[in-house]
């Protein structure tokens, strides 16, 4: 309250003529400040609100009196401005449908570009949240077939860029999976990163509690975890003792040293948007760890102050050229590059925002054209009544603002109508988020849309809010009156009228034409066949039990018949990656087919692990051969695996996929040998756009009953 | 000097009398006015200060030192202005209340006011 009263008097001061404010400022400040010790004295709300209204009302009146005092006379046009308000005011009422519809169909227009463009600059333009985020790029292996594009890279080359001096301030590299937090009495399935020490320097954002991951922990594989600040609040109730406290991961206990502040957006291209904790990816597997020819990892580096994309492209195929020196049989005809982490982030999304901003554009201006119209209908019917004014000595200023009052007034209205609209649509769309959009938590209300449509809707409301007056300026008033509303102006406007009706048809043709082509490619989208019953329902369970192959079996063996048991479920079964969210990926070589050329010793695929009637409850169709069978492929069965059509067709080429065998080696709890057994139809796992054009795309699924749980 | 205008305003004359017992700063004198009409006539800070500097070009009052057992508050002491009453603004109140007390003796009179005729 003190505070309120101290502002508002320290506004009125601000709003008041220079002179008036040297004169009396420190006079009026002092009358505040006694006048607020004697409302703390006095105690209670009542002395508050009695001192805020003297002080607002004797601003306004100081302020009036003073302001007429210093320029002389502008009383008179603030006495002629309400007259003007009350005045245009009752004119809108008298046509209650006309203000509706005026004022209504500029709220829409008002309310689409505000929308849209919030969703532009919160996507496209804003940079992204981290400190100098400019600097920030997304760094990988390059491929010459694939130019401009950036993959993963393994972890000794991660670790070999990351030792390189370079023109790259910080580099980091990451990898998520999913882990069980055991924090009471049920198991929590999250999602967890894995990061190098370098995080911490590339984004730029410390932790608000705690510290850091050190090199010095990193390079001993400590157990030591940063907390994000969702995961500290809900599942650790902001606990401010957190620090040093131990936590069970995948039964594994860590130490908390960090907690990341409120409103940390991890790196989507990290793949970490919903990651919850970060520990040390040293902790990986050292099969893993020494693996030069895969890429499992993200990475992402923060460019030296003052180094251009350019100069760190170079240095990278500096890199990328002492690399292959140093392994020519591995990293044969491997690159190095980075792009931009914006670019990366948002991908071509812009692509799809850009035409709409533009189709609420075009929406704004047809709003805008026909809201020109019905003003000019009102102009024509308004001829008369106007000239009368004149004709009884209203001057030709006075009938303009006149008229301006009426037009800022229903641009007045549209725009605070309009940003309602706005503020109401950009909540439904930020939480429905159709189309996943990258970034779409990053939208927000932004001021510089509601500003330009509201000056549109403004320009068009004065423009032809004043064609009355403009129209019949030529003609005396005497001359006016007698035509009535038929005279040379009513032709003028009726020409003018032609003129918006001929200008919105073809805006409006336009949008139409570009509404087309959104529900065509929307069509498109939702006629994609994802492969898989989108009306399954799906949980995500964690796991707190022994870290042991048979226990582990037993109790997904046991949710999952507790699952069938529940009355109209017809299928239960399990995966690890449900679709839509993402693969493993594995290196096979597949008895029959010709090896991989080039540097490459194995192909590279995508797979996925499921149990139970996993494909059943998900409708996947098996197209050949035959599905898991628990009695044929149960725990300790040789192994069996079924390939997708894309993947059989491909092996087609070369043999019959049905009873083909392919080994994953020796070591790990995926090894050994496995035998195709059946043959399933596409489905899209990680998005639903079509899968690239790489061998990469096809992907088989196997089942391996002794595998561990998913993450561990 | 110009000669101020009579009958007084009523804000005029509760400033005045406000000031008749003690040369006072800003807000004492809008306190004491709030509390003597009962909360009838408040005056903010810019139409006091109005108020009193037509009435200094009118000779009614005038600008003081603080008195010197005036509270120190907390050092704003220095922004606060003192305002007293001059001669002629003595003069002017006793004229003015002579002036209300002749009307209220002529209403009474006239039994407007109620009670024994």
């Amino acid at each position: 309250m003190r505070a309120f009263a101290r502002a508002l008097s320290a506004l009125f001061l601000w709003a008041a003529p220079s002179g008036w404010r040297r004169e009396a400022g420190g006079y009026v400040r002092a009358w505040v400040e006694d006048a607020i010790r004697d409302a703390e004295h006095r105690g209670g709300a009542r002395p508050w609100i009695e001192l805020t209204t003297t002080i607002g009302r004797d601003g306004m009146m100081t302020w009036m009196r003073e302001w007429r005092a210093a320029v002389g006379g502008l009383g008179r046009p603030l006495a002629d401005l309400r007259m003007d308000l009350r005045f245009a005011c009752r004119s809108w009422i008298r046509r209650p449908g006309f203000a509706a519809l005026a004022i209504g169909t500029l709220a829409l227009g008002v309310g689409a570009v505000t929308t849209s463009y919030a969703i532009v600059a919160g996507v496209v333009l804003n940079p992204l949240p981290y400190p100098d985020a400019d600097r920030l790029y997304h760094v990988g292996q390059s491929s010459p077939k694939q130019p401009g594009r950036v993959f993963l890279m393994s972890y000794p080359d991660l670790m070999d860029l990351a030792a390189a001096p370079g023109t790259f301030e910080a580099i980091t590299g990451s990898w998520v999976g999913r882990f069980n937090l055991l924090e009471g009495p049920i198991p929590e399935s999250i999602l967890g990163a894995r990061v190098t020490p370098g995080y911490w320097q590339t984004v730029g954002v410390e932790p608000r509690l705690g510290r850091r991951i050190t090199p010095e922990e990193y390079a001993v594989g400590a157990r030591v975890v940063v907390l994000r600040h969702t995961l500290w609040a809900n599942s650790f109730g902001s606990d401010p003792n957190i620090l040093g406290r131990s936590i069970s991961l995948n039964g594994t206990p860590f130490e908390v040293v960090g907690v990341m502040p409120e409103g940390f957006r991890p790196p989507q291209i990290l793949r970490q948007r919903n990651a919850q904790f970060w520990s040390a990816l040293s902790l990986i597997s050292d099969e893993q760890r020494a693996d030069r020819r895969g890429g499992s990892f993200n990475v992402m580096g923060r460019l030296r102050p003052g180094e251009s994309i350019e100069t760190a492209r170079a240095s990278l195929a500096g890199f990328g050229a002492r690399m292959r020196a140093a392994y020519p049989e591995i990293l044969a005809d491997r690159g190095y590059s980075a792009n931009p982490l914006l670019d990366e982030t948002i991908g071509n999304v812009q692509t799809q925002l850009v035409p709409l901003a533009g189709a609420s554009i075009l929406l704004l201006l047809i709003a805008c054209t026909n809201v020109a119209n019905l003003l000019m209908i009102r102009a024509t019917e308004r001829e008369r009544e106007l000239s009368l004014r004149v004709a009884i000595g209203a001057g030709q200023g006075r009938i303009f603002r006149q008229l301006l009052t009426e037009s800022a007034l229903l641009g007045a209205a549209a725009g605070v109508l309009g940003a309602g609209i706005a503020w109401v649509s950009l909540e439904l769309f930020t939480s429905l988020n159709p189309g996943d959009i990258p970034r779409i938590d990053e939208v927000g209300f932004e001021p510089g849309g509601l500003v330009f449509s509201l000056a549109a809707a403004i320009t068009t409301s004065f423009v032809f809010g004043l064609a009355p007056a403009l129209l019949s300026r030529q003609v005396g008033p005497a001359e006016r009156l007698r035509r009535g509303g038929v005279g040379s102006a009513s032709r003028r406007a009726t020409r003018i009228r032609g003129g918006l009706i001929a200008l919105e048809s073809g805006l409006a043709l336009v949008i139409v034409m570009g509404a087309g082509l959104l529900v065509n490619s929307y069509a498109r989208l939702s006629s994609i066949e994802p492969g898989f019953d989108v009306e399954a329902y799906t949980l995500s369970l964690g796991y707190a039990g022994e870290d042991d192959p048979v226990a582990m079996n037993a109790y997904h063996q046991r949710i999952q018949e507790e699952l069938e048991a529940i009355p109209g479920v017809e299928h239960a079964g399990a995966t690890w990656m449900i679709p839509l969210t993402g693969w493993g990926w594995q290196g096979l070589d597949i008895r029959g087919v010709p090896p991989a050329a080039g540097d490459r010793p194995r192909h590279s695929f995508r797979y996925q692990r499921i149990r139970g009637d996993y494909l059943e409850a998900m409708g996947i169709p098996i197209l050949r051969g035959r599905g898991f069978d628990d009695q044929v492929d149960g725990y300790g069965a040789p192994k069996a695996a079924l390939v997708n059509e894309s993947f059989a067709a491909w092996i087609s080429r070369h043999r019959d996929p049905i009873g083909a065998i392919f080994d994953l080696g020796e070591k790990g709890f995926s090894a050994g040998e496995f035998e195709i057994v059946g043959v399933i139809g596409d489905i899209r796992q990680y998005d639903l756009s079509p899968p690239p054009p790489s061998r990469r795309s096809t992907s088989p699924r196997r089942r391996n009953r002794r595998e561990r749980s998913p993450g561990s | 000097m110009t000669k101020y205008p009579t009958p007084l305003t009523p804000a005029v004359y509760h400033v005045l009398l406000a000031l008749a017992p003690e040369p006072r700063h800003g807000y004492a004198i809008a306190a004491e006015i709030s509390q003597v009409t009962a909360g009838e006539l408040t005056m903010g800070p810019g139409t006091l200060y109005g108020s009193l500097r037509r009435m200094e070009g009118w000779g009614l009052v005038e600008p003081s030192e603080p008195p010197a057992d005036a509270a120190t508050g907390d050092g704003r002491q220095s922004q606060r202005r003192y305002y007293r009453l001059t001669p002629t603004g003595r003069e002017a109140l006793r004229l003015e209340a002579l002036r209300l007390e002749r009307a209220v003796t002529l209403a009474r009179a006239h039994h407007v006011l109620g009670g024994p005729a």
